[in-house]
């Protein structure tokens, strides 16, 4: 007998695997004549191997004797009919034959591990060219708008111009020019930044120690307010800056800031203050009132909720001689702030550089008629108001304890609303209406806000407030009220 | 070269021509003879799927797909083997390519069965070879041995085929077709052998 290797090998030496094959050939009528004889004489002398062989022969009846599958008679009109579809609709969508499938699988891949291999040997110029294309980007964004040194604003506010802001909205830009900041924001007006001239007649001159003492302020809700006040300072100083290129950029969330600032001034009083601060609203004459809950919903905060300042991107409204609009700048507001004071020459030139501004502003506005999405213009010969389409600003929501709200739906009303200007020109919408409003021939204020104001004819001053002024009218300018002072003015 | 002409004059005994002659007459366009290659040849297809697989659910499934194939491929048909195997051969890579797309190969195990100790279990291994219990435990059997140990004993027991043809098919040598169905019979008779011994 003949191994696998062409060895010959006895029957007596045969090893179990070489059984397994041999049984299996011998089963298969594989074996050569002289093999199987002797494979039979081997059988014939090893019961055991004989016993394996019928075991064998009895496990092949049993799997030939396997049941086959029932006989399908649809095959063919399956078969027919999917063929009859293959034909129909050809199963390659490629533009060359199946066969060629590899092929251009391989060359893809191929292609693909070139030019990957081409970016990474190139790595090193497509990093410098992001990198520089990012600087870039970096100078035109801030370097075209807001070029040169970057001064504050509002370096100088007192407690009593910041607590004037929070009740009217109003910040004091120049009492030279007798120009004012003025800000709203509201879901039916959407954000409002305006530079107006004369602004402060339109409102009382408030302090803080009147306020106090008119709103009968404990010890304790005085130094709440002081601290409120404080901060609030802080924040109006870090959110207007006028760049070197008579260029202004205002923080987008300042025209909500001093309706927070309200809110938390009256989170801070107890339930008898707050009502009084409420009447004070009214007989002051602020746009604004807030609604009196029976208890304090929250716990009174001991600072106003600052303006979001984190190392980011923030949102500004930047307003150049010829162009408004708004845009994400990194101001290293830190930075700024540790620039040492400014000194009376640096002042006058930035007062000089604001009025500039206010005035080329206004000056370019005035007649164009321009298209842009976000940003209506109204300007007049020394003022104009910026009106921010709600969608335009992402804000961080400021939490208000008490809503504040507008007294009346046109109680918060600004220049180019308040006044007959039919030569005032609309620019950057041309689809938006006119700003005439329905009732042109604007009535006196005090008619107009009473008007809107059911709330301020029912008060009973004189049993509310103990101020020294004439309160029986609405309020009225003091003719000895303290006037803006400019801060900057030395 | 099959005289066409011939062949069309006798349209009716189409069924009695041989394997090359039909498909010497669909190479010349006439497609209508494959239907007799399909029912000649469809249920050994079946059986074969239905042996590799022991699911009659995915045999039609599978049996039409080779048959696709053949209809594509057969206008390239270059008689250098006999069509049968040429046939078997798709089928097998067939079944391979679906086996492969399945990836799971949860197969009943018989090993886990034998394990039983119900009485139930020990009644079914003691009856008789020609039972159906029996042969559906062989069935099960069958499935335990890896794809290619399952293909010869298929190809050997069940359809008769030569040690040639299955290297054909198989796409190996016969000594490997040999080898690989000694290996085979011997990895079932271990699993069979309670059934046998019994």
């Amino acid at each position: 007998m003949k191994r696998n290797d062409g060895r010959n090998v006895t029957m007596e030496s045969i090893s179990t695997k070489e059984l397994q094959r041999l049984l299996s050939l011998y089963l298969d009528g594989a074996l050569d004549t002289e093999t199987k004889a002797r494979f039979e004489e081997y059988l014939a002398n090893n019961p055991d191997a004989a016993s394996e062989l019928q075991m064998w022969k009895q496990q092949q009846r049993l799997v030939q004797s396997k049941p086959g599958i029932t006989p399908n008679e649809w095959f063919w009109p399956q078969l027919s009919a999917r063929l009859q579809q293959q034909k129909a609709n050809p199963d390659n969508s490629y533009p060359f034959p199946r066969k060629y499938v590899p092929l251009a699988a391989s060359l893809t891949v191929l292609i693909a591990a070139l030019v990957g291999v081409m970016l990474f040997q190139q790595r090193a110029l497509l990093t410098k060219y992001f990198s520089e294309k990012k600087e870039q980007v970096q100078q035109l964004y801030q370097g075209d708008i807001l070029q040169g040194k970057l001064m504050p604003l509002f370096t100088n506010l007192d407690k009593d111009q910041v607590l004037q802001f929070a009740l009217f909205g109003t910040l004091p830009v120049d009492a030279q020019a007798k120009t004012a900041l003025r800000v709203d924001e509201s879901k039916e007006n959407g954000t409002r930044i305006e530079f107006a001239k004369n602004e402060a007649e339109h409102h009382p001159h408030v302090t803080v120690a009147q306020f106090c003492k008119d709103i009968d302020a404990t010890p304790a809700q005085l130094r709440s307010v002081d601290s409120i006040l404080s901060t609030a300072k802080d924040q109006i100083q870090q959110s207007v800056f006028l760049g070197e290129n008579k260029s202004l950029a205002v923080h987008a969330d300042l025209a909500t800031f001093n309706r927070t600032m309200m809110s938390n001034i009256a989170a801070s009083l107890e339930l008898p203050q707050r009502k009084k601060f409420k009447k004070y609203l009214a007989v002051s004459g602020s746009p604004y009132t807030f609604v009196i809950a029976p208890a304090p919903q929250a716990p009174a905060p001991a600072q106003t909720p600052r303006i979001p300042r984190p190392s980011r991107m923030e949102q500004f409204v930047v307003i150049t001689p010829d162009s408004c609009s708004i845009a994400r700048v990194n101001i290293d507001i830190q930075q700024i702030l540790r620039n040492e004071a400014m000194t009376t020459a640096e002042i006058r030139v930035m007062n000089e550089r604001t009025r500039s501004l206010i005035r080329d502003f206004a000056e370019h506005t005035r007649g164009q008629r321009r298209s842009n999405s976000s940003l209506r213009v109204f300007s007049g010969s020394d003022y104009f108001s910026i009106k921010v389409e709600d969608n335009a600003l992402e804000r961080q929501p400021n939490a208000m304890p008490f809503e504040v709200i507008a007294r009346a739906p046109k109680a918060v009303q600004f220049q180019y609303e308040m006044h007959r200007m039919p030569g005032v020109p609309k620019i950057f919408d041309e689809d938006a209406a006119p700003p005439d409003q329905p009732d042109q021939s604007i009535p006196p204020q005090s008619e107009s806000w009473e008007e809107h104001s059911t709330q301020s004819r029912k008060i009973d001053l004189d049993s509310v407030i103990s101020a020294p002024r004439d309160r029986k009218a609405r309020p009225q300018v003091n003719p000895n009220r303290k006037k803006y002072e400019n801060p900057f003015e030395l | 070269m099959v005289n066409q002409a011939v062949l069309r004059a006798s349209d009716s005994s189409l069924d009695e021509k041989s394997d090359d002659v039909l498909i010497t007459l669909f190479q010349s366009g006439e497609e209508e003879v494959f239907r007799i290659l399909v029912e000649r040849y469809s249920q050994r297809v079946r059986n074969l799927i239905y042996s590799i697989f022991n699911e009659a659910s995915v045999v039609d499934d599978i049996a039409q797909e080779v048959f696709i194939r053949v209809y594509e491929a057969l206008p390239r048909f270059r008689f250098e083997s006999s069509f049968y195997t040429w046939l078997y051969r798709i089928t097998v890579n067939k079944s391979r390519d679906e086996l492969r797309k399945r990836k799971t190969r949860k197969f009943f195990s018989l090993h886990s069965m034998m394990d039983a100790s119900s009485d139930e279990f020990q009644s079914k291994i003691r009856v008789l070879p020609e039972d159906d219990s029996a042969k559906e435990l062989v069935n099960k059997g069958l499935q335990q041995l890896p794809e290619k140990f399952r293909v010869p004993i298929i190809l050997k027991d069940i359809d008769g085929l030569s040690y040639e043809e299955m290297a054909e098919i198989m796409q190996c040598e016969v000594g490997t077709v040999k080898s690989r169905l000694s290996r085979a019979r011997t990895m079932l008779r271990k699993i069979l052998a309670p059934l046998l011994e019994a």
